[in-house]
């Protein structure tokens, strides 16, 4: 499935203001999106700020339409805490799909919105331009 | 007689002190509701401006969720923090609280489906989460967990 360590460095890329609350609070909804049951990070272990966005500008920015506004940092532990899969799916490189949100009833999206909301907890936000 | 005309003009002084406080109470009470019925529009509006957004992502809002939020919102006391506004990508619409004290968060996320389906983390530890009916009793109750956690002390009121 991959090859990450728990205390692996996984980021998630924020295109959109959208993700952002009143108070410049990323909302849990970050953490959603791509496919149904998950969500898409990169591997950014011993990567620092510089590298981490020049892969989001070679790999990801070309397929979106909005530059890059900052990325959140969680890790491998964090992600299999609330039981979700790391897929890897290359190309482009270090990128991985995550996997195994729930939401087929009511309990499993109440489940899903908690997963969420710890993993926001559990990370770090980086802002491009600061 | 003349404690008398004292302890009389001691308890004028305190009423009339009570009707200025009182007043000032008021007024400050009056400006506060206004307030916040501004910010009750500003996010029905920005409510309707998530139809367009939504229609960029290529993402239908559901109309029964969309008034479902719409109605939630207008039922907030003005005591509670207004969350920030969202949808799913099934066309649900969110609605989310966050604070956050010594990077230790506290989360309410609840999303408008059929039910309202619901989640909450605090202190960075999930607490609760599940779904409730949209009955008047399960939207009281969650509004009272709302407000135990993000109810808003009126400044206005605490310095009249």
């Amino acid at each position: 499935m991959h090859c990450l360590k728990p205390d692996d460095e996984l980021s998630r890329f924020i295109f959109s203001d959208r993700y952002f609350d009143d108070q410049g609070q990323v909302k849990s909804r970050l953490f959603a999106q791509k496919h149904p049951e998950g969500f898409s990070v990169f591997h950014t272990t011993g990567l620092c700020k510089l590298r981490i966005i020049k892969l989001a500008i070679k790999y990801v920015i070309k397929d979106q339409s909005k530059p890059l506004l900052a990325y959140c940092k969680t890790s491998v532990k964090n992600i299999e805490e609330v039981n979700l899969s790391i897929v890897k799916d290359t190309p482009p490189p270090r990128h991985h799909n995550i996997f195994g949100m729930p939401l087929k009833s009511n309990i499993e999206k109440g489940k899903r919105l908690s997963d969420r909301q710890f993993l926001l907890s559990q990370s770090d936000l980086i802002f491009v331009n600061k | 007689m003349t404690l008398i005309s004292e302890q009389w003009l001691n308890s004028q002084g305190a009423i009339q002190q009570s009707n200025v406080v009182s007043l000032s109470a008021r007024k400050a009470e009056r400006q506060s509701s206004s307030f916040s019925l501004g910010k009750k529009k500003i996010k029905l509006d920005e409510l309707n401006r998530l139809r367009c957004v939504s229609q960029e992502e290529d993402i239908a809002i559901k109309e029964q969720s969309f008034i479902r939020a719409a109605d939630f919102i207008n039922k907030l006391p003005i005591q509670i923090e207004y969350p920030s506004l969202d949808f799913e990508d099934d066309g649900s619409i969110s609605l989310e609280w966050q604070k956050s004290l010594n990077n230790n968060k506290t989360i309410i996320t609840i999303v408008f489906d059929y039910d309202i389906v619901y989640s909450i983390l605090k202190n960075n530890k999930p607490y609760a989460y599940g779904a409730k009916s949209y009955l008047e009793g399960d939207i009281i109750s969650l509004i009272n967990l709302i407000e135990e956690n993000f109810g808003i002390i009126n400044n206005a009121l605490l310095k009249a």
